[in-house]
């Protein structure tokens, strides 16, 4: 009897728990605000943003596989020089655009996923250098809100979670949990890979002309395959009329489900198109009429 | 009666934990807005296509056929080259025969774990990582617009991830005389599942 009464007392209290989270808050569209001030303000920021907290996760993983001392090392130096960085970015102001998060999600689950054995110092350099340089990130957005205390909040955020997260990696002893840790590496660098696809996406930068430099020294990839996508915008293509009686024209193609949809020479509208191909040039023969 | 209240401990546990998943903070504007739906929409894209389904499945069971260290070094060949793959789609590189590709990485590997082929690591390793290009090329191309390319990513990543720990899972019947034959046969369906797309990708 007691027991059934212990079952229905434990059951309503669940109930009752599940009811309180269940409430909804209000919206409030602004900054970070948990309400409770600007220290756990900057632990909410932390926890919240995916492209520090992923980050931080990794290096607690990689020093983790390295050993305790290593990991002891890391638990002091990383959320120090994420303070140190944050404090550089409270006194600079300035807005940047480098994609810090996609570098270190490469690189960090890179080192996890190959379990590279670095020097000790190289691997407190850069966990250090990974701390400094997410913290100035992290202090060039947080002047105008919770500030000096947001980031001693980051900071003893990071400070758990290093020591949490990497000293249960440093007791994993079997060998397949540590192949786990491995396995979230290659996740991560995985993750990071896609990030530069998404940073580089139809822009015509230095850095997708490097990737696909890359790509063509494993690849060959014939041109006439890009038929294949839906909508399709051919761009600086000049047409000639081979009867020369009127002059070229310098014209853009759309091509819709592989038949010719449009040739003008305005712009083409680039909203919901597949691929944008540069003709440089080249040549259309047609008669005008 | 300990035993009893052990399970009421782990279900009022599983309880406060069903709450908090519902648990809805305030909105915080200064986030990229459809963070969440990035995430659903990048986990729920490679479960999207039985093609898809099939092939990473099956690299989860071939790795698991193989032992170790093929078991580990599959799947994590996998997501990366997939990565690489759906790098190539983004910024518009384009790959010859990407249907018949996936639908050939189904076929091949079907045969592989039907014959129990085991050839060398790196070998193995290759396949894998030839097909995963295919796979992500045709993912990253169908990357929607508009939503967090972060989230979408970790969500998709993570769910081709599960896709091979379910294929390791099933894989894991191997240890007993019953279960390689039925890992085989399972091959041999993937196999035939293979042709039906590859013949699909063809007309």
């Amino acid at each position: 009897m007691k027991i059934h009464q212990a079952i229905i007392a434990r059951l309503f209290f669940s109930a009752a728990a599940a009811m309180v989270f269940l409430m909804p808050d209000v919206a409030a569209a602004h900054l970070v605000t948990t309400g409770m001030g600007p220290v756990y303000d900057g632990i909410g920021h932390l926890l919240l943003t995916t492209e520090d907290l992923v980050p931080a996760i990794a290096v607690a993983l990689y020093v983790g596989l390295r050993g305790k001392a290593l990991g002891r090392r890391a638990l002091f130096s990383f959320p120090l020089a994420w303070l140190a960085g944050g404090f550089a970015g409270l006194m600079i102001t300035c807005t940047l655009t480098f994609p810090l998060p996609m570098l270190s999600f490469i690189l960090l689950g890179g080192l996890i996923a190959a379990d590279l054995s670095l020097p000790d110092n190289i691997v407190s350099t850069l966990v250090i250098v990974v701390g400094i340089t997410h913290g100035f990130y992290n202090g060039t957005t947080m002047e105008g809100g919770p500030g000096i205390s947001g980031l001693l909040g980051i900071t003893a955020t990071l400070f758990v979670l290093i020591g949490i997260a990497s000293a249960f990696v440093v007791s994993l002893q079997a060998a397949w949990t540590r192949v786990a840790v491995r396995v979230a590496g290659s996740w991560i660098a995985a993750v990071g890979l896609l990030m530069l696809g998404w940073l580089v996406k139809g822009a015509g930068t230095a850095v997708s002309f490097f990737i696909i430099v890359i790509c063509t020294f494993f690849f060959t990839v014939p041109n006439t395959q890009a038929v294949e996508h839906g909508r399709l915008i051919v761009t600086k293509g000049r047409m000639i009329d081979p009867a020369e009686e009127t002059v070229d024209k310098n014209v853009e193609i759309l091509i819709e489900d592989k038949k010719l949809s449009l040739v003008t020479e305005d712009t083409i509208a680039r909203e919901d198109t597949d691929l944008v191909v540069d003709a440089n040039k080249g040549v259309l023969e047609c008669n005008f009429n | 009666m300990k035993k009893e209240l052990r399970y009421l401990n782990s279900i009022v546990c599983l309880l406060m934990l069903a709450g908090y998943l519902f648990f809805t903070p305030s909105a915080q504007a200064h986030i990229q807005q459809g963070q969440a739906v990035s995430l659903l929409t990048g986990i729920e894209h490679p479960w999207s296509g039985l093609d898809h389904v099939l092939a990473m499945i099956a690299v989860g069971l071939w790795g698991a056929q193989l032992g170790n260290p093929a078991i580990w070094i599959l799947p994590i060949t996998f997501p990366l080259v997939m990565s690489f793959g759906a790098m190539m789609g983004l910024i518009g590189i384009p790959l010859p025969g990407i249907e018949i590709g996936i639908a050939v990485s189904a076929l091949v590997l079907g045969i592989m774990i039907l014959g129990e082929v085991r050839p060398k690591l790196i070998v193995s390793a290759i396949i894998v990582g030839c097909f995963a290009i295919f796979h992500g090329h045709a993912h990253g191309t169908e990357l929607p617009a508009g939503q967090s390319g972060l989230l979408y990513s970790m969500g998709f990543v993570l769910a081709t991830g599960c896709l091979h720990a379910i294929g390791i899972g099933i894989g894991l019947i191997h240890r007993w005389p019953i279960g390689k034959l039925a890992l085989r046969g399972s091959g041999g369906l993937i196999a035939a599942m293979g042709i039906f797309f590859l013949w699909q990708a063809m007309v």
